[in-house]
């Protein structure tokens, strides 16, 4: 008996014993809730839809991050001044920059030095000069948008604090999937310990399937196929089995969350579930679960 | 009977002291696991009610908030509320403005304090231990609102989620004039003054309004025209959910449809129990030993191992050994209530028996 004859003898049984139903139930579970919570309607995704309809604008972002946001510059924030009892910290900013990009300046007197102060404080406080590291500086500019102190001079480019233009919506988009990706990954380390604790019932639904078969594997022996070559036939058998039966699982888990969307979004808003590409590791992980179970059940002697 | 039934039980636990443990192991994790599940489902319905500060010794808590999809971005103006009130003794008035800033293109929650100057910010727990920055640093708030940038140097622990600042740096990350709140939250402490206070608040509130009002924890109205719509919510939070078209029962039935879901496969582990017992079982049956004695022997046992597990997760829970729900960088508890616990034990029990039941057919066939 070729080893192609084999498997289909096997697979045979199995589907005339059902024996993939054990599979069916002990796989639905952590599957079912993969599906569910991995189609979780994306923010960001609906962001992106939303923000076709808004007109698109840009902000200044200071961050420090190694991270590229769009068009960013290397500035650094150089402690405080204290102008009247208000604190401002100061930013320097290179040399090349176009300022003009980042935020809004309006020349208040003409200077070679370049010294910018928030608008706010330099009505309120009527200063003309500010003393910064030792030298008086004379105030050149004020600005909007930022409450310090902007001056040029040296940054090195190795510094972490950038500021960058960026568009509103990039910024929004990251903000949301800030609070979608800890919900998500809340999802995904309780979705591998489900998994992981079904162990022992795919074990249980494998080690049913091996006992129904242990006629045909008896009557296979006789025929004088080797034991070794009958039970990995059959973790392959499983193996088979077990992708039809996720991939069955997980399409009609993700027909049940369209209806219900559908459904739902029938008396109100609903976003759209979008399901990620992550499941295909659950999946993964629960048919390599099972090839495992089968080897281990196969070396059983006495089930 | 009674006797079997117990010598049977002593078997299976003192002999089978592996299998016993086995199970028990499986129906720990699966029953922490589904708990776990209830409880941060439920949690996640309740996310935003740390920022109402709750007055135990007040009769009636009113909070006054705009139409809005969450504390955020609700804008009340706070003068006018003190004004209609301002005639009333026993009530407190306390208005709170929190709102969100991206700290490095992340959202965190700002939380408009007295304590904090114009240039501090105070951050909470979480966020010093997360590590980004430390007290000292100087940090970049950029408001969502305006594109505002705010750099303040932490000054210190803060005792609220997120950063705590200024209530005039609040209000320039807000994007809103000064005088303005996200709600207001009115505390009465006499029964009689509920009326009264209502009646300011609301114009033409029906008769029965104020008999709920003190019924209820929360009530969400919502105007139409002229007539104001009422509908009861137990937690703040529900009321911004009902907005979205996400009401209580919705978030109830997915937390239990999860809760369940994890639980859906447990009859194959009685099923597997009864196998492996199978030779032991057949050979008790060729003894003599009654049906009945041996499916009520099996049932206890699975009664005990869920009791025994159940009680193991709730402990775990109650421990506080659950990870917390961390949202917008503030951590809330999980815990679970009893009505939960009692629900995992049923489907644990229902769930096993069937597979007891169809165990046992398939030995007997």
């Amino acid at each position: 008996m070729d080893n192609l004859h084999l498997i289909s003898a096997i697979m045979v049984s199995v589907l005339r014993k059902k024996t993939y139903l054990y599979l069916l139930i002990a796989l639905t579970s952590p599957l079912l809730l993969s599906t569910v919570l991995l189609s979780m309607p994306s923010l960001s995704m609906f962001l992106e839809v939303m923000s076709q309809r808004v007109s698109p604008g840009t902000m200044s972002l200071l961050v420090r991050s190694s991270a590229s946001l769009g068009d960013c510059y290397p500035v650094e924030l150089l402690g405080t001044i204290t102008l009247n009892n208000t604190e401002l910290p100061v930013l320097v900013v290179p040399v090349d920059v176009f300022l003009e990009n980042l935020f809004e300046f309006k020349e208040v007197s003409y200077t070679s030095d370049f010294t910018s102060l928030p608008q706010e404080v330099y009505e309120e406080l009527q200063v003309e000069s500010v003393l910064l590291n030792g030298y008086t500086r004379r105030v050149s500019h004020v600005h909007r948008g930022i409450n310090a102190v902007i001056v040029l001079g040296e940054v090195s480019t190795e510094s972490d604090t950038k500021l960058c233009r960026v568009s509103t919506s990039h910024v929004l988009k990251e903000a949301l999937f800030f609070v979608e990706s800890s919900l998500i990954e809340v999802s995904k380390r309780w979705l591998l310990l489900v998994l992981l604790a079904h162990t022992p019932l795919v074990y249980v639904a494998v080690l049913k399937a091996r006992r129904a078969l242990e006629e045909e594997f008896n009557a296979l022996h006789n025929l004088g196929v080797s034991r070794g070559k009958i039970l990995l036939g059959f973790s392959l058998v499983m193996l088979f089995v077990c992708v039809i039966v996720s991939v069955f699982i997980v399409s009609m888990s993700v027909v049940i969350v369209n209806s219900v969307h559908k459904f739902t979004s029938l008396y109100w808003f609903t976003p759209q579930p979008y399901t990620r590409s992550v499941l295909f590791y659950y999946v993964a992980g629960s048919v390599i679960l099972v090839f495992a179970s089968s080897l281990v059940a196969g070396f059983k002697k006495h089930v | 009977m009674f006797s079997g039934l117990i010598t049977l039980l002593q078997y299976f636990v003192t002999r089978k002291t592996v299998l016993f443990v086995f199970v028990l192991g499986v129906l720990v994790v699966l029953s922490s696991l589904s708990l776990y599940a209830l409880s941060y489902v439920k949690t996640l319905s309740r996310v935003y009610d740390v920022f109402y500060p709750p007055d135990p010794t007040a009769v009636a808590t009113i909070v006054v908030s705009s139409d809005a999809l969450s504390p955020f971005t609700s804008i009340v103006d706070a003068r006018s509320i003190e004004e209609k009130l301002s005639s009333f003794n026993n009530i407190r008035v306390r208005s709170i403005l929190v709102t969100v800033g991206l700290i490095d293109s992340r959202p965190v929650v700002v939380y408009a304090t007295d304590y904090a100057n114009s240039t501090c910010a105070y951050a909470s727990k979480n966020l010093l231990e997360a590590g980004s920055f430390l007290i000292g640093d100087f940090i970049a708030v950029q408001s969502p609102f305006t594109g505002e940038i705010l750099v303040l140097r932490i000054c210190g622990e803060g005792d609220k989620p997120g950063i705590s600042v200024s209530y005039e740096n609040a209000v320039k990350l807000r994007g809103v004039k000064q005088g303005y709140y996200s709600f207001v939250v009115v505390y009465v402490y006499s029964e009689d003054m509920v009326d009264k206070v209502f009646s300011v608040l609301v114009p033409r509130p029906r008769d029965d309004y104020t008999e709920r009002l003190i019924r209820r924890a929360f009530l969400l109205l919502t105007r139409r025209g002229e007539d104001v719509e009422v509908a009861h919510a137990e937690t703040p939070t529900e009321i911004y959910l009902a907005k979205l078209g996400i009401h209580r029962e919705y978030i109830v039935y997915l937390a239990y449809a999860v809760g369940v879901a994890t639980l859906a496969s447990l009859p194959l582990m009685s099923i597997g129990v009864v196998l492996h017992l199978e030779s032991r079982l057949r050979t008790l049956i060729s003894m003599g030993a009654s049906r009945g004695v041996i499916l009520a022997s099996l049932l206890v046992y699975f009664l005990i191992a869920v009791a025994v597990s159940v009680a193991l997760s709730s402990l775990f829970f109650h421990l506080g050994l659950a990870p917390p729900l961390v949202f917008l960088d503030h951590e809330i508890p999980l815990t679970v209530g009893i009505r939960e616990v009692i629900t995992v034990a049923i489907v644990n029990c229902t769930l096993l028996s069937v597979g007891v039941f169809t165990g046992l057919r398939r030995l007997e066939s």
